[in-house]
């Protein structure tokens, strides 16, 4: 049973060595009903259609009447439901590219076949989980929680630094900072997500302050896990820029011989080390973002559309939680963003 | 009759054509009774009605809301807690510009939503009500309506 906590998952990312972009599997629409959109990764919306290529740094958005369904390169299959939303993404580079399969809202279901590279990694709101060529559905509650359930092959749930291994019509549910709950058997029968979703909902409205300290124990978590990696970031910084003056320096000697090796073995793995960190720590900052844009903020309409103009001393709560999440947000996060993440 | 003709084709089918052009292609503003019909169909909690309008995403406040049925759930929840905008007053409506975000929040957010969803057809509209200042932003009619592209407030 592995056992990643999110920071030792970032450490292991470090293996990564050129640009992922290269390795970009693209997932093709095979099937689609209703309306659907995909987001680029600078941030426009288009509507998808049978063929559209969806690449890294996209997401597919579902309307409610909506479905897609996409075949990777590998001939695995993801099939994102009505109301739901899929992110693509990547962690490492060159031959470490690892897929990133997010759950953000609503359900997703994958048939993953054994890929050539890494296996991708499944991202939920609440926890990450790794697969090994399986069939799994995963369900994202707007109160931040994840329920997986497994119909065939293993998947180990991830969260907080404690992990589930989940075998057939086996499920577990991860609510948002806490480690996976206990798993349970999934008798092969379809769950209702949306009485499951309603109830998440529900949950939520029944003591919305506690939902919202939830949802900022998972984002203290991505907080946590950025924060950590900006030490070492500062230093392969210092090292690269060292490294380069040095190179700079053996340039203007000369020497080919001498300057190609420093290259090789100094100045290349000081540009590789520094530019993994700042893929790590995107990593977190966007999965922050994610849970900001669309657990926190359906949140708030939940609550604002209740409590238009008057508030019970329990929505000014929330309100008061909410408001300084998002001046948290503006100051922790926003820096490591670009305007293309939005 | 030869004369009708060239003046025709010289002088007004051009006059025309820039009509049709500009008429097509302006920027569209908001005018005060489009705003009102608008209020009042919130008013009224014609929720299909004005969850047609209200195209994804849309700006509630702070926050953004990017799933259609985000949207339905706004208004149908606003229906339920007998949301009106009382004694409703235009005040002003101005084309929506590069400082426009401001108005809702000084923020990543905001300022990447109005320059992603934004445009010459979006106007920043304020409402006075019996609770406070309302803000819309608002798009181009369908069917005599403004499209509604958010909405903050009431502001005290």
């Amino acid at each position: 049973m592995k056992k990643h906590a999110l920071p030792i998952f970032a450490i292991l990312l470090l293996a990564a060595t050129a640009p992922g972009a290269l390795f970009a599997q693209k997932a093709n629409v095979t099937y689609m009903e209703g309306t659907a959109n995909i987001k680029s990764s600078a941030g426009s919306l288009r509507a998808a259609d049978f063929g559209s290529a969806v690449t890294f740094g996209e997401s597919v958005i579902t309307g409610p009447d909506g479905l897609v369904e996409m075949k990777l390169e590998n001939g695995s299959t993801i099939s994102v439901s009505q109301n739901s939303v899929f992110n693509y993404s990547y962690t490492g580079s060159g031959a470490d590219t690892r897929p990133i399969l997010g759950t953000t809202v609503g359900k997703i279901s994958y048939k993953l076949n054994k890929a050539a590279g890494r296996s991708p990694l499944i991202q939920g709101n609440s926890m990450v989980a790794g697969v090994r060529g399986t069939e799994f559905t995963v369900y994202a509650g707007r109160d931040g929680s994840t329920l997986l359930a497994v119909t065939g092959g293993i998947v180990d749930v991830e969260s907080q630094g404690k992990s589930v291994e989940l075998l057939k019509d086996e499920a577990v549910e991860v609510e948002p900072g806490k480690a996976p709950g206990a798993k349970f058997k999934w008798l092969g029968k379809e769950l209702d997500f949306s009485s499951w979703s309603q109830g998440k909902t529900d949950g939520f409205l029944a003591d919305p302050v506690a939902g919202i300290q939830a949802v900022e124990a998972q984002l203290a978590g991505y907080k946590t896990a950025l924060e950590a990696l900006k030490g070492p970031y500062a230093e392969a910084t210092e090292t690269w820029k060292k490294a380069t003056a040095r190179y700079k320096e053996l340039v203007a000697e000369g020497d080919k011989e001498a300057t190609k090796a420093y290259q090789k073995e100094t100045l290349f793995p000081a540009q590789e080390a520094r530019s993994v960190l700042i893929l790590n720590i995107r990593y977190h900052a966007l999965n922050y973002l994610s849970v900001r844009r669309y657990v926190v903020s359906n949140m708030y309409m939940e609550m604002k559309t209740r409590y238009p103009v008057k508030q019970t001393p329990e929505a000014k709560a929330f309100f008061a939680r909410h408001a300084a999440l998002i001046a948290r947000y503006e100051a922790d996060i926003v820096p490591e963003l670009n305007k293309n993440d939005y | 009759m030869r004369t009708t003709s060239y003046a025709f084709r010289s002088v007004l089918l051009p006059l025309l054509a820039v009509t049709f052009l500009s008429c097509a292609s302006g920027p569209y503003a908001q005018k005060e009774p489009g705003v009102l019909k608008l209020v009042s169909l919130i008013n009224e909690g014609k929720v299909s009605e004005v969850e047609g309008l209200s195209p994804a995403p849309f700006v509630l406040d702070t926050e953004t809301l990017y799933l259609e049925s985000d949207v339905a759930t706004l208004w149908k929840n606003l229906k339920g807690a007998s949301f009106a905008m009382a004694k409703s007053k235009f005040v002003s409506s101005k084309r929506v510009d590069g400082e426009s975000y401001r108005a809702f929040a000084d923020t990543y957010d905001m300022k990447n939503f109005f320059a992603s969803y934004t445009g010459k057809d979006t106007s920043l509209v304020t409402v006075d009500t019996a609770d406070g200042k309302y803000l819309l932003l608002l798009e181009r009619p369908i069917q005599g309506y403004p499209r509604i592209r958010g909405m903050r407030g009431p502001i005290q």
